[in-house]
């Protein structure tokens, strides 16, 4: 017998037989690492406090900021309406200087890792809470950063930049974080 | 259950991938859940994607490093090898041909290659020493294949693609890796990596590299015997390294270099020019090494702009019976990126290039030549975005200049329509040029011997020259594309095109009076002397289409698929279709890539640390002509199939066995274009180790 049809068979077993093991161990869902991102967006900006004063009303807007493109960019389109406390999320993408000054917390996509100085730089951090998705954004002085431990999605926090600023991080919240010291000093 | 195994069977036999993917597509919403709830899912580390290119008004694929790592590629072209629109195959051990939307040959002279932006194609020949070409395979972070004209950005001989490769920068954190590799083929691959971090500004990293492998056996050819092992096997060293530095806030610096050196045994079949007059098989090594060094400066000027200049220099000498050469080239370039206003985003720049070469007597270059050019260029583009309307439009121009006050202008238009989040319709009219390489305009090189016959005293000897007024090649090149993702888990991605082809080269006899033949005395014995031009005089069109589909079918199972289709038709404007003389190169460039390529790749992950990779794929037939001599070189179509299946042993440990070709004791895949000897490449499997740290 043709050696290629014993192959070309031996590749249909295989195949066949990898589809019915993966239907068996059926997945419950299949997680979209982005949409999991977002969704933990939603919830730290549920346990952090800003300044006093931040709003005036209780329907005013959280502004939601994100800078650069991507996968969780578009996952955070779904978020705007729903309600941190009594504050409806609206997302912007501002692309001036003092459109940041109405953020209250700022997303910034991994593609502009070599921009986190010159933002962190620029805007007003004090009330600010910056999350981001890259090994460098915390040494740049960013907040909050996403980083996947033993198949678990985990975010760390930037001690130096939380005291520093006027924002407060709940319990709750600091027991699920990563705390690190920002290495470098800067600020 | 039983109609749910029923229906995975059809999916997975028929692929009949669409009426599958809705039991799959369960999606939670994640942002109702808890905290806690949160912390408990799994996420299985998905490939990044690059969103630049994926809402991109041009037919282009992005390999990430994770596919790289998956193929078991262990050098450039293997990790091109099933790339959508690509045609990747291997010459011989050490030789590949490598072509976008057809024309395909080891000297393949319609592409663009480059290295973390700079071109590594050698003007000599316009095409790639694919042989001399290599990276620490691992510290490739992806390779953006562009299929169709890109010249605007990317600058000439982008006719029919562009192939970028960006390399990593250092990691973060000090870290290093050993990988060893061997095998029946890979008679050893040792690669070490290390990443160094020297401050929270500076950070930087370098490999070094050696790869043995062997020799192939040889095919049948006219007058060559087949199954003979070959002298083609090759040794390689390189290392390299870079510096990334954070100046200040705004603005960093790059500083790359590499060098190489390699040894490669290699077959031709070179003109005679004593007794028997033919063109016999020799042996011979090509002593290859070369060095490059890169600085790249960027910075940020505003929220939306941002400045950046680039300066390379390298060299390379190159020894063996066909070229002997030493090149230096130097670059400077510049871009500049803004949006003047809102929804505008402008990229413009320039750059200026030196480059110069001196070519020794080899083998069939009999006179030694030498060259330096200066040549410049400059582009703009602008593209327009209407959120309203999810549409956006792009417009560009390149101009190429030369020293002698030529200049080459490369216009595009695209445009690109999102009518909903999972749709992108995209199309582009452009046109591109190749600019002649210095072969085409000042070498000559002795094609071919053959003994006196007939009437003829005399032996013949055939040679191409250069020829000065050669000019550049055009392309004018329509393209559609749509991009669909059907569910979170399928994705499609379909493009057709269109090129319109002008003033390709020919080699075109010059013809004498018969009664009066020219002579040529080559030592002491005098030929007749029969002399073909470069000339541009082929025309013509090629129109393909090429299909990705892409299913995600399970955590564990990921399927791709790829086809593409391509029908090339030329014709020399000067003689017509069916004259022999002149023939070859038309047959060849049409026919020397296959109509159709098709893969299938399947990646599996057979446990947390267990994967398993099955890559089936199919080439068409290749057969093309050479006149006069009616030559006929073939090749058929054929199926083969690589298998990798890895083991991550510890934190730090990662094995793999890979098995290449599985389904011959050897093939052959190609012909090169001149001097041939026909290899087969054999079956082949290898074992990889890395230990990282």
């Amino acid at each position: 017998m043709n050696p290629l049809k014993i192959v070309s068979g031996i590749f249909t077993v295989a195949f066949i037989w990898l589809g019915m093991t993966e239907l068996q161990a059926a997945p419950k869902s299949s997680p979209q690492l982005a949409s999991l991102k977002s969704a933990y967006i939603y919830n730290i900006a549920k346990f952090t406090r800003w300044p006093e004063g931040t709003w005036h009303r209780n329907d005013e807007s959280l502004i939601l900021c994100v800078y650069g493109r991507g996968d969780v960019v578009s996952e955070l389109k779904k978020l705007e309406g729903k309600l941190v406390d009594s504050h409806p999320i609206v997302l912007n993408s501002p692309t001036e200087q003092a459109e940041f000054s109405k953020c209250h917390l700022l997303y910034i996509s991994p593609q502009e890792r070599k921009r986190f100085r010159y933002l962190f730089d620029l805007l007003p951090m004090r009330s600010l809470l910056t999350i981001g998705d890259d090994p460098s954004f915390i040494s740049s002085g960013g907040m909050v950063n996403f980083k996947q431990l033993n198949k678990r999605l985990r975010f760390e926090v930037n001690m130096d930049q939380l005291r520093s600023s006027d924002l407060t991080f709940s319990s709750n919240l600091m027991k699920l974080a990563i705390q690190v010291e920002q290495q470098g000093g800067r600020r | 259950m039983h109609f749910r195994i029923l229906l995975s069977l059809t999916c997975i036999s028929a692929f009949a991938a669409p009426l599958c993917f809705a039991e799959k597509a369960l999606q939670s919403d994640f942002s109702e859940m808890s905290f806690d709830e949160l912390m408990q899912v799994e996420v299985t580390s998905v490939s990044k994607k690059a969103e630049k290119l994926s809402k991109a008004a041009a037919a282009a694929y992005v390999v990430t490093s994770e596919e790289i790592r998956r193929s078991g590629a262990t050098s450039i072209p293997e990790a091109l090898r099933l790339v959508p629109g690509v045609d990747a195959a291997q010459v011989d051990p050490n030789k590949w041909a490598v072509g976008i939307r057809g024309f395909n040959g080891q000297f393949t002279n319609k592409l663009l290659v480059m290295i973390d932006g700079q071109s590594v194609y050698t003007p000599t020949f316009s095409g790639v020493f694919w042989e001399n070409f290599d990276y620490s395979i691992a510290d490739i972070e992806r390779i953006e294949v562009i299929r169709g004209p890109g010249a605007t950005l990317w600058g000439a001989n982008a006719v029919n693609g562009v192939i970028n490769i960006i390399t990593r920068e250092a990691y973060d954190e000090n870290r290093a890796a050993v990988a060893i590799t061997a095998g029946n083929e890979i008679k050893h691959i040792a690669n070490i990596s290390g990443d160094y971090v020297f401050s929270d500004a500076v950070k930087a990293r370098a490999y070094a590299k050696s790869k043995q492998l062997d020799g192939g056996i040889s095919a049948s050819g006219p007058m060559l015997e087949a199954g003979r092992k070959q002298h083609n096997d090759a040794e390689y060293k390189q290392l390299g390294g870079r510096i990334d530095w954070q100046i200040s806030s705004e603005q960093w610096l790059t500083v790359q270099a590499d060098l190489y050196r390699n040894d490669i045994n290699q077959e031709h079949t070179f003109p005679l020019f004593e007794s028997p007059f033919l063109n016999s098989l020799v042996e011979d090594t090509l002593e290859g090494e070369g060095a490059k060094i890169q600085a790249r400066w960027h910075k940020i000027t505003g929220l939306d702009s941002e400045l950046q200049l680039q300066f390379s220099y390298d060299y390379y000498d190159r020894v063996d019976g066909k070229l002997t050469e030493h090149r230096d080239t130097a670059n400077i370039e510049f871009q500049h990126q803004f949006a003047p206003r809102v929804d505008h985003e402008v990229v413009w720049g320039g750059g200026v290039r030196w480059s110069e070469t001196e070519i020794l007597p080899s083998m069939i270059i009999l006179q030694s030549v030498r060259d330096d050019v200066y040549s410049w260029n400059l582009f703009a583009q602008d593209t327009v975005t209407f959120p309203e309307q999810h549409l956006s439009l792009t417009a560009g121009v390149k101009i190429d200049g030369f020293e002698n006050g030529d200049s080459e202008v490369q216009p595009n238009v695209r445009a690109s329509w999102q009518p909903n989040t999972a749709t992108t319709l995209w199309g582009a009219i452009s046109r591109a040029k190749r600019t002649p390489s210095f072969a085409e305009t000042q070498v000559e090189l002795i094609l071919e011997t053959s003994p006196p016959v007939g009437l003829a005293p005399l032996p013949t000897r055939i040679q191409v020259n250069g020829q000065s007024e050669f000019g550049a090649e055009q392309v004018d090149a329509y393209e559609l594309g749509w991009r669909w993702q059907a569910a979170p888990n399928l994705a499609f991605d379909v493009a057709a095109f269109y090129n319109e082809y002008s003033d390709l080269r020919n080699y075109l006899p010059i013809y004498f009076d018969p009664s009066v033949p020219p002579i040529d005395v080559i030592g002491m014995q005098p030929f007749i002397a029969i002399d073909l031009e470069s000339e541009n005089s082929i025309e013509g069109h090629s129109q393909g289409v090429e299909v990705l589909a892409r299913w995600q079918a399970s955590e564990s199972a990921q399927y791709r698929f790829v086809y593409s289709y391509i029908d090339t038709q030329l014709e020399d404007k000067l003689l017509g279709r069916d004259s022999l003389v002149g023939a070859s190169q038309i047959s060849a460039d049409e026919d020397r890539s296959p109509n159709h390529l098709a893969s299938i790749w399947g990646a599996f992950d057979l446990a947390d640390n267990v994967e398993l990779d099955v890559r089936l794929f199919y080439s068409g037939e290749r057969s093309w002509v050479r006149t006069p001599v009616l030559q006929e070189f073939h090749i058929d179509s054929q199926v083969n199939a690589d298998l990798r299946l890895s083991w991550r042993a510890s934190e730090h440990l990662e094995l793999s066995l890979v098995g290449r070709n599985l389904l011959k004791d050897e093939h052959q895949e190609f012909i090169s274009e001149s001097w041939p000897v026909p290899t087969q490449i054999e079956r082949s499997a290898f074992l990889k180790a890395v230990y990282a740290w």
